[in-house]
Formats: structure tokens, sequence, C-alpha cells
């Protein structure tokens, strides 16, 4: 039997980092068959959530320096992803996440990150109108990435 | 990290202190080598928890005070929930009250198998982070493989007591939204049975960590029940013989403005420094007679001496808290029978209401007041990390002199260690760190 396919979206409800949690309840509404969804806050919880899945796909807010509302995919392992690597607290980022699992043998065959970059991330602000209207954009990707991945 | 130097003059800047919740900096001025002051700064900025509660309904204060911490939410909403049962009179039936301390088990699982092996064993071990620690070699990846393992029954408790793993929503002032059907405590038991015995390794493995020699006459305090290893319930009891009701936490602790931090600070009235220690060393000097046989032994078999006054040797005593929580959990498991009703009526009234729980990393003081309608009129919360900090400060005192003889980079490393002894949350004493020690 095929393992599931496993989408999480890590983000917070400040600004555009509730990017995220907003695909994946739009994705809930669509009743994708054999693909789970998750949203989480940080990486803690995705370690959590690697058991058992084929793929895993990762949605994350990208605060950096580049033009808001930009798509970005990589393929896990990313030498472009290290750079995304701060240092920890009590959480990890999810790229920090995923550099244990690796370590530890625990990270599902194929990984996948979409990353959205922002340009707010202030609590009480919302989805940036350019971030909002990137995630039509963003569920078509990931409806393709599911039927590649079905296929 | 930024040194500077001159043939008198000395400056240590940690940018940040990495593996410690929050927002905060560290200062420690010399003078001609001798220790002139320690700061600990906590620059996060103010959450305003206490003002925005007020004109609140009581009944709302679990689940926004559950916010302050994302580690520790089962703690804030057990000590706001406790503080407002008794003003509205609830007396918890004992099959709730298990599913309470069940609920507690979840959270000090889940706070302290991470703190001793993704934040506090790399110390021990000289690698920066548990990545490095697990990339370092097959044991030690099998090590951090087992916390996780251990951790996620942790996660499985929260979430089928407290609704989800993060930020848990089904308790309520007067029980739960919701109890557990018995089968779904069932299900968890063989995975906690494997965790109760991985727990059992951890302390054997934590307690062959090398602890640095650091012992001092610490007023340890914590929390202390006639029955039962304290978590939601007791008096509030130190190694220097003070035993108050949860009442007189006021008359013998404050909160204090310090002029380096937005955190306030607390320490004990009327005493000459006021300074002590909150925590799991503490909880297991001053309460180890009442953990189960099996976790007693475990201690007895690391041949350290207990009581102990060595803050790095709360690892262990972290280690045996997990134990003592997977054993616990069990047993409560295996006790639990459904109650008639998931939560005890109340009918809302004004009054005051202190009240104190054991939180991962120590005690947790909430106090409220309500008006005739249930309505918050005044808010005050005390967490672990504002209790410890003073202590905290004096510890990193103790080793200035150190400091000094080490090269800049190391003596910022071995002022991350002592502070991590206490695994501050400093998100939620407002409240994260960089380290500055000044020689003039």
């Amino acid at each position: 039997m095929k393992m599931p396919v496993r989408v999480v979206g890590v983000g917070s409800p400040n600004g555009d980092d509730a990017v995220a949690w907003e695909v994946i309840r739009a994705a809930r509404a669509l009743n994708w068959d054999a693909v789970e969804l998750h949203t989480v806050e940080g990486g803690q919880r995705l370690l959590d959530l690697l058991d058992g899945c084929g793929t895993l796909i990762l949605i994350d807010a990208l605060e950096c320096a580049g033009t808001a509302g930009t798509l970005q995919r990589f393929e896990w392992p990313d030498p472009r992803l290290a750079v995304l690597r701060p240092g920890s607290t009590h959480d990890m980022r999810p790229t920090e996440a995923l550099e244990l699992a690796a370590v530890l043998g625990l990270l599902p065959p194929r990984v996948v990150i979409w990353a959205i970059e922002g340009e707010r991330f202030d609590p009480g602000t919302g989805l940036s109108p350019t971030v909002a209207a990137v995630v039509p954009e963003l569920m078509r990707r990931l409806a393709a990435e599911l039927r590649a991945d079905d296929a | 990290m930024e040194p500077s130097a001159t043939p008198m003059a000395r400056t240590i800047t940690v940018k940040a202190l990495a593996r410690v919740e929050g927002e905060g900096g560290l200062t420690i001025r010399l003078r001609d080598g001798q220790v002139e002051s320690v700061e600990l700064r906590i620059f996060e900025p103010p959450r305003f928890f206490e003002a925005f509660l007020r004109g609140r309904a009581a009944v709302e204060v679990p689940d926004i005070t559950a916010r302050i911490c994302g580690i520790c939410p089962v703690a804030y909403q057990m000590s706001s929930i406790h503080a407002v049962e008794k003003i509205f009179g609830v007396t918890m039936p004992p099959e709730l009250r298990g599913l309470r301390r069940l609920l507690y088990c979840g959270e000090w699982l889940e706070s302290h198998v991470l703190h001793i092996h993704m934040l506090h064993a790399p110390d021990f071990l000289g690698y920066e982070s548990a990545i490095a620690m697990a990339q370092a070699s097959p044991a030690l990846a099998e090590i951090v493989r087992r916390a996780l393992r251990m951790k996620k029954a942790g996660n499985s408790i929260v979430k089928v007591v407290g609704g989800r793993e993060v930020h848990p929503v089904n308790v309520r002032v007067g029980g739960f939204y919701r109890v557990p059907r018995r089968e779904e405590l069932l299900a968890l038991v063989d995975e906690l049975k494997w965790a109760r015995d991985a727990a059992l390794e951890t302390v054997s493995w934590a307690a062959t960590l090398p602890f640095p020699a650091f012992e001092y006459d610490y007023e340890f305090v914590a929390m202390r029940h006639p029955d039962e290893y304290p978590m939601n319930e007791g008096r509030v009891v130190s190694s220097k013989g003070l035993d108050i009701s949860q009442e007189e936490y006021p008359d013998h602790f404050e909160e204090y403005q310090v002029p380096h931090s937005n955190a306030l600070q607390a320490r004990r009235r009327n005493q000459a420094d006021g300074a002590f220690f909150a925590g799991p060393l503490a909880r297991w000097n001053l309460n180890a007679d009442l953990a189960p046989a099996l976790v007693r032994e475990a201690a007895a078999a690391t041949g350290l001496t207990f009581p102990n006054r060595n803050p790095y040797v709360s690892i262990v005593v972290r280690s045996l808290e997990v134990l003592l929580a997977f054993d616990e959990a069990l047993r409560l498991i295996d006790a639990y029978q459904p109650p008639s009703a998931p939560a005890v009526d109340f009918r809302p009234r004004a009054g005051v209401g202190h009240a104190i729980t054991e939180a991962p990393r120590g005690l947790l003081y909430h106090r409220y007041e309500t008006d005739d309608n249930g309505m918050l009129r005044t808010a005050t919360i005390v967490p672990p990390t504002s209790q410890n900090q003073l202590q905290i400060e004096r510890d990193l005192a103790r080793i200035a002199p150190l400091l000094v003889t080490l090269p800049d980079e190391e003596a910022a490393l071995l002022a991350e260690k002592v502070i991590r002894n206490y695994d501050p949350c400093i998100s939620c004493a407002t409240h994260f760190l960089k380290l500055k020690v000044e020689g003039r």
C-alpha cells in the first residue's frame, strides 16, 4: 500500500506567517484523498509528523530580502536551506528539524518545501494582500505536486 | 560574540544565548577582577497579560493564560483554574483531579525530555546543538531518537486529555469540556510502558554526564503535598524552614522592578538577599520521599547524593521526573474510571483566589480577584523564571571570577550552561539573551 502524503503548514497567526495555515485551511475544504493535512508552529512538532509518510510537503513563510509573494520550491536536501538555520531556542526552525531528522535517519523518502516570501510578520496584521493573492497559485502547484506524486 | 579588551578592561558580548526560550541578555561587570554586578536583562517586550485579563470573565482565564507559553501551557491553565475555582468554591471530584494530574504529567514529559536532550545534554558533552550531538556517534544518535519517541509519548497524553498537543483546549473552570473514554487512555499504555523503560535508561545515562563542582547553600523552594509528588496541590516549603499555604505566598515573596530588565524579579521578603531556587532540583530535594519506589531506586542507583546542591545535577533530576511522570501516568490510567460528568457546576461570585502549581521549571503563582459576576478585577502571575532570575544572577556572579580567566568564547559558553541549569523560559517571564562581561 502506498504511504500517504503529509502536507504540513508551519506558521503562526502573525501577519504573513499565517500563509501556510491558510493553505492548509483551503486544502481541508478540498478533501484530497490519501493526503494528511497538519498545521504546526515550529520544528519540534514537525519531528512528531515524520513517521509513516512517503512524501512530506512542508509549507512555510519566508522572511528575507526578496520580493514579497514570491514562491520558492526546494527538495531536501538543498544547500540553500542551510542559510535559513538560526540559533535554536525551545523550538526549532523547520529546517533544523529536518536536519536533525536526516541525521537520525527519520526523514520520509521525499521532502518537498514550498516557501512563500512574506512582507509583514507583526501580530494582528493578518495576511498582506500580496501574499494572500499567491495562495490560489500555491494551491494549484500543490495539487499538481500531489498528482505527480500519485502517478 | 563581540570581544574587546584593554589591559585593565574586558567586555564579552553574546548576541543571543542559544537554547533558552525568549529574548534577553546578561551583563557581568568586573572591577579589578572582582565582580561588581551581574544583571540578567530581559529585553523581550512586556506582554501585558495581567493587564488585559482585567475585565474578562474568570472562566476565560485558562484559555488566555495558556497562550503565555508554548512549552508549559498546562501549567498556566492549572494555576489559573485552581485560583478561580477557589473563588467559586469548586471542589474537584477525584476522577477529574486525576485527569488533571495526568495532563500535567504529559506537559512535564514534553518539556523535560526536550530540555534534557535537545538543550542541556549538548552543554555537558561539548556540542553546539542536538544535531551536532546526534552526528557525533551512533550511540548518541540513538539517545536522541529515543528522546523523540519519549516526547511523542508525552504529547499523546496531552492530546488525549487536553484535546490537542499544543495549547490544549479541553480544561475549564469546573473540570473538562470532555473526558476521555477509558479505551482512549488504554490505547496509550503500551507506548507509555516502553517510555517508562526508556526513561530508566535516560536516568542512567544522565548520571554519567560530567558535572562541574558547583555546590552552594541554596534555599530550595517547592510545593509539598502530604501524599504525592507535587504538581497541582500542596503547601509551599523550603530547605530553610519555610512552610506556608498558597494564600500566604504574597506575604513571603515579592516581585520587584529592576532597571535592567523588562521582567519583574521575585525574591523572598525580609531576607538579606532574597534569592531562592525553584524547579526540578528543589522539588526533588524537598519531595523525593514521595516519589514511587521505582524512581527512588533509580535515583539511588545513580550514585549521586540527594538532597543535592549542585544545579548541574538538575539534568538528572529532570530525567527522574520523566520516569516519575511516565510511571504516574500509567498508574492514573490504570485507575481511571470516567466520571459521570466532565465538570461540576459552579456559580461565579466575588472573591480572591491564589493558586500555585509546579510548572516543569518551578513554582507558578496566580492570584485573581473577581466581582459579583465573576469578572476579573485584578490578576497577578509570577512565572517560575521570574522566581529563578535572581538566583541565576547569583550563580553567574559566583563564576564571574572564573569567566575572566577563560577565552571569551569559552566564558560565554560557561555562562550559558549555568543559565540553562534553570531551563529558563524567558518568554513566560515576559520575557532572551545577550551576554556582556565588562571589566574595569
